[in-house]
């Protein structure tokens, strides 16, 4: 997720690995860009993935953790908002809509 | 037209190659025109020549032309070739690696020059826009630039043109929109987006 | 000329020197060296302030010169006084002020001022010690904001009552639009060479115009122009801020005289974002008054903009008042005196700033009536220009407003957008216009006896192919084929030019060219119909024409001969003329080149990215002397737009007035993943009345209107507008 399309670094950026087996969240790994010095780990979005149905509801219902806890500086506060867009929308993409 | 630089040059790498060979500090000589009236190669100046460590010696292959020299450790391929050797094609747009106009081939994959130490290249096999074509032609991508309008100003050119060779190479030229994406570090202020993108096509197609 | 055979201009001839550029073989400013007499060259770097304001208290360059290598350090308090003469327009670019000089007092302006200038026989010395030089400030509060800063008392345009025709008004609006900084960041920094070789001087200078380094320099050094060469073939883009002369070029040439040897000063693009101008930022509020039909009835203006402290660099904002028939408007612009470094001309300065604000706000009017934005614009077209009253010399508007509607598809359009997907899809338009402007010009051409010419002036060629289409010009004006033709420029030695800007060249240069060439032509025709042994002997040179160099009676096309058996025969080397183009004092008509632009946008619904998905310029822009370069400038041009609407922002810090973005990675400029394709249609042709190419100038109007395109299409799309440009996803989240 970036200004430009190519050659910029993230505003915001999503990585997700998902277990899925029978149709249920084993296990998953989520690392967002763009909202710190280093890449983030998202426990919290990992928690709220773990033992669900991988389907619809639960991609922005995880996704709402994504900036939990997070303080943004006077001008970035978008990026809360943007982060936890950007983690559903990669969420989906990975897990797919039904 | 000539590509190929003018022989006083070539003149000036062949005096470079040959004092190192001999393990002579390259061009201790003071600048100006030597008794044969060819010109020695511009004098890196007295750092290079200190020895303390701040200089190294480095042998590589430009444009086909094996090539010795001690530098400044500080010094960029960037620099090296537009400051001392007199390559000047190769440009600097922002000498930070945020621009693509100082692309060059270093074994033959595309690099940033402004990036690159001149020490680490010993043993590479480097090209530069100048050693793009041989024998005074022009290479396709050049010519697809000509044809397409693929330029105005030109100070990108030659790094887009060094780009656009390796990403054809690299099989990213598949597409217009797999262009785009894979020329997205050549940055060209006047726009000619459109057009480079259809030089690139036309060149990877063949044509 | 309607005598010749016009068949070199009109064709899409490929740019003369794009071999030169394909193969590296153009050298820009910083590339001179020994091939150009230039040996024993030293480096120079300059050292900038880091506060925004306040006094020098100290300078310690001792560990600077302590680096091998470093030959000097100049600062105000080593630098010899300089004479600076006066030196205003039209001698000049230089804005009214009192123009920032080199290491000449102590007080620091701006951030990023140049305070000293270390030189070094390398560059890597030169760029260690400048990091090493310490300087110690008594710093003061910048002024930074516009909204808080000092203004100017403001120029005022008023017609009509504006009060009384806004209290009319049935429809009402108003509405501030915010349009940030944007930094030029042509690829080629700027940069110069400067050799001194007793009391003359010779520089190879990054400009859009070799007789102002010429004339700078002379007046900063006390010397007349004529001890000032400037040099200045190729140019890697400039866009408006290579036609001033900066202090760094001041500083670079004094470096080189007190070295006692030549000097190359490169300026780094972080310097690039602090010492060369920009387009000022505006905070520009519209109030309109419309009847529900949509005649628009009333306009105001009110207008903050930037300049710097010590110059006032004013932008031309008058498209508000010309471009629709609008009874009753009034225009404030107040400048603000902030601490940066004075602004200059951006690619269609002042009317690309005017036509974001009132498209976007006509956008506004045509949703608030209901009614198709396209057609809003032609309720308001007028018959005559309403800022002057006089007719217009060709305003082909409606047309452009066609084509482009059948181009883009605009019956596709829906008031809400559609949807792809993920993405809302809208479109949007708008509509601009940049003044055509002529300027004396002159050029000198040699035909030589071998049956080609060559044709100088003291122009520019900062990427339009100047070099190509003027030679283009020459040809059908000589009767020679394109290629027997060569154009030179960029040579301050060269007859006068005027700044290669405001889109002029071609109507200034180029009269000025086909003037000279048609005088020689003339001069070669009556040498033949004196001369017993030609054949065209007791012809009247006026029924006589030239073809591909062969001279013919019209109506004869076989009896003849060419210039070269003329000059040969005559024992003539070659034959000469200096001709020029002087406009008229006045003109009966108002002229100006118009743009309709319309642009296809796709907002992600969710993560409010913006991409441009289809981009249409229309232009009437009068006769077009080579349509492929003429293509390439509107790309250029609209690529432009698409960064001005989508990306670029100059971020100050509001402590200290440093720019915080001053580069490459974080001043976002498009590349080439941003366009799309995009389709450049110009209008066939040609305006009689504007000058004697009958050319309406298109370098800068391809920008006009392009960002309040993609502005509105963003509205279209979302229903969310924004009133700020750049639109970044923050604003559509
Ligand atoms: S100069 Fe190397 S990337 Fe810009
Ligand atoms: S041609 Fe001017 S920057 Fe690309």
């Amino acid at each position: 997720m970036r200004d430009r399309q190519s050659f910029e670094f993230a505003l915001t950026s999503a990585a997700v690995a998902l277990h899925v087996r029978g149709g249920v969240v084993t296990d998953a790994r989520i690392a967002a860009g763009g909202v710190g010095t280093v890449p983030w780990r998202l426990t919290a979005v990992e928690e709220r993935l773990r033992g669900r149905r991988a389907a619809e509801p639960l991609w922005a219902h995880a996704a709402e953790a994504a900036a939990e806890g997070a303080r943004p500086l006077a001008r970035n506060g978008f990026k809360v908002d943007l982060l936890r867009r950007t983690v559903e929308r990669q969420l989906r993409v990975v897990g797919g809509t039904p | 037209m000539e590509t190929r630089p003018p022989r006083s040059r070539l003149t000036r790498r062949t005096f470079i190659a040959a004092a190192s060979t001999t393990g002579t500090v390259v061009v201790a000589g003071a600048p100006g025109p030597t008794a044969s009236g060819e010109e020695p190669a511009r004098p890196p100046g007295p750092a290079a020549a200190r020895g303390d460590g701040t200089t190294g010696r480095v042998t590589f292959t430009l444009n086909g032309r094996r090539t010795s020299l001690v530098v400044d450790n500080r010094t960029s391929l960037l620099d090296l070739l537009r400051e001392r050797l007199d390559l000047t094609g190769t440009k600097k747009g922002c000498d930070a690696g945020a621009c693509g106009a100082c692309t060059v081939h270093v074994d033959g994959r595309r690099v940033n020059a402004c990036l690159t130490l001149a020490v680490r290249l010993e043993g590479a096999e480097v090209t530069t826009i100048e050693g793009l074509a041989r024998h005074g032609g022009l290479h396709p991508l050049q010519r697809a630039f000509v044809e397409q309008d693929a330029l105005q100003c030109g100070f990108c050119t030659p790094g887009q043109i060094m780009s656009g060779v390796a990403c054809i190479h690299e099989g990213h030229a598949r597409s217009p929109d797999e262009i785009r994406e894979w020329m997205s570090g050549n940055i060209c202020r006047c726009g000619c987006y459109v057009n480079i993108v259809r030089a690139i096509g036309q060149a990877a197609r063949g044509r | 000329m309607s005598s010749q055979y016009p068949s070199a201009v009109g064709a899409p001839r490929p740019r003369a020197d794009g071999r030169l550029k394909v193969t590296g073989q153009a050298r820009y400013a910083a590339d001179h060296g020994p091939d150009d007499g230039v040996h024993d060259l030293t480096h120079a770097v300059l050292v900038d302030a880091t506060v925004g304001r306040g006094r020098i208290t100290a300078i310690d360059t001792r560990a600077a010169l302590a680096v091998p290598d470093v030959l000097t350090v100049i600062h105000h308090r080593n630098a010899p006084r300089l004479t600076y003469r006066d030196n205003p327009f039209p001698d000049s670019i230089n804005p009214p002020g009192e123009r920032l000089r080199a290491f000449q007092d102590d007080r620091v302006r701006f951030f990023g001022q140049p305070v000293a200038v270390v030189v070094a026989t390398t560059l890597e010395a030169a760029q260690h010690a400048a990091r090493l030089v310490e300087v110690t400030y008594d710093a003061e509060p910048p002024a930074l904001d516009l909204a808080t800063a000092p203004v100017d008392e403001p120029v005022e345009y008023s017609r009509g009552d504006v009060r009384d025709a806004l209290a009319a008004a049935p429809v009402r609006l108003d509405a501030t639009y915010r349009m940030a900084r944007n930094h030029h960041n042509a690829m080629e920094p700027h940069a110069i060479v400067a050799r001194w070789d007793g009391d003359r001087l010779t520089v190879w200078e990054k400009t859009q115009w070799v007789t102002d380094p010429r004339n700078e320099l002379a007046a900063a050094f006390g010397i007349p122009q004529g001890a000032v060469r400037c040099y200045s073939r190729f140019v890697g883009g400039a866009f408006g801020n290579g036609g001033r002369t900066w202090v760094h070029s001041v500083a670079a040439a004094l470096a080189a005289r007190e070295v006692g040897r030549p000097v190359k000063l490169v300026l780094t693009r972080r310097q690039l974002f602090f010492g060369v101008g920009f387009r000022p930022a505006y905070d520009y509020r519209v109030g309109m008054g419309s009847d529900r039909d949509g005649r628009v009835t009333a306009l105001v203006h009110d207008i903050v903009g930037e300049t710097s402290t010590y110059e006032r660099h004013e932008d031309d904002l008058a498209l508000a008042r010309m471009l629709y028939d609008v009874p009753a408007v009034r225009q404030e612009v107040r400048l603000a005196r902030l601490n940066v470094n004075t602004p200059t001309w951006m690619r269609g300065p002042g009317w690309s700033t005017a036509a974001n604000a009132l498209e976007m706000s006509l956008d506004e009017l045509a949703h608030e009536l209901g009614l198709d934005p396209l057609e809003l614009r032609m309720r308001n077209e007028p018959a005559d220009d309403p800022s002057t009253g006089q007719p217009f010399s060709t305003r082909r508007l409606r047309e452009c407003y066609a084509a482009g509607a059948r181009e883009i598809g605009w019956h596709r359009r829906r008031p809400d957008g559609t949807r792809d997907g993920d993405w809302l899809v809208g479109l949007g338009m708008a509509a601009g216009a940049y003044p055509t402007e002529r300027a004396p010009a002159q050029a000198h051409v040699r035909l030589d006896a071998g049956g080609t010419a060559v044709v100088r002036s003291a122009t520019s060629d900062i990427g339009p192919g100047t070099t190509t289409s003027m030679a283009q010009v020459a040809a059908d004006a000589l009767g020679l084929a394109p290629w027997a033709v060569e154009f030179r420029l960029g040579d301050s030695a060269m007859p006068p030019a005027p700044v290669q800007a405001l889109a002029w060249t071609m109507a200034s240069v180029g009269s000025a060219v086909q003037s000279a060439c048609g005088d020689l032509r003339r001069t070669a025709v009556e040498l033949a119909t004196g001369d017993e042994r030609s054949p065209l002997y007791g012809e009247d040179p006026a029924a006589v024409v030239v073809r591909r160099g062969w001279m013919h009676p019209r109506d004869d096309p076989r009896r003849g001969e060419t210039y070269q058996q003329l000059l040969t025969r005559n024992g003539r080397t070659h034959l000469e003329v200096t001709g020029g183009y002087e406009p008229p004092e006045e003109s009966a008509f108002s002229m100006y080149a118009y743009s309709a632009i319309f642009a296809e946008v796709g907002v992600d619904s969710r993560l409010g990215m913006v991409r441009v998905r289809r981009l249409v310029g229309v232009f009437d822009a009068g006769r077009i002397v080579n349509p492929m370069l003429a293509e390439s400038q509107a790309f250029g041009g609209m690529t432009g737009g698409i960064g001005q609407a989508l990306l670029e922002r100059t971020v100050t810090d509001t402590r200290d007035g440093r720019i915080v973005n001053a580069g490459l990675v974080d001043y976002l400029v498009p590349v080439s993943a941003d366009v799309p394709e995009i389709r450049a249609i110009y209008l066939d042709g040609s305006d009689a009345e504007a000058n004697p190419i009958r050319v309406k100038g298109l370098g800068e109007v391809v920008q006009v209107g392009v960002a309040p395109a993609i502005a509105n299409a963003v509205f279209n799309a979302t229903g969310r507008r924004v009133r700020e440009l750049p639109i970044a996803p923050e604003h559509l989240l």
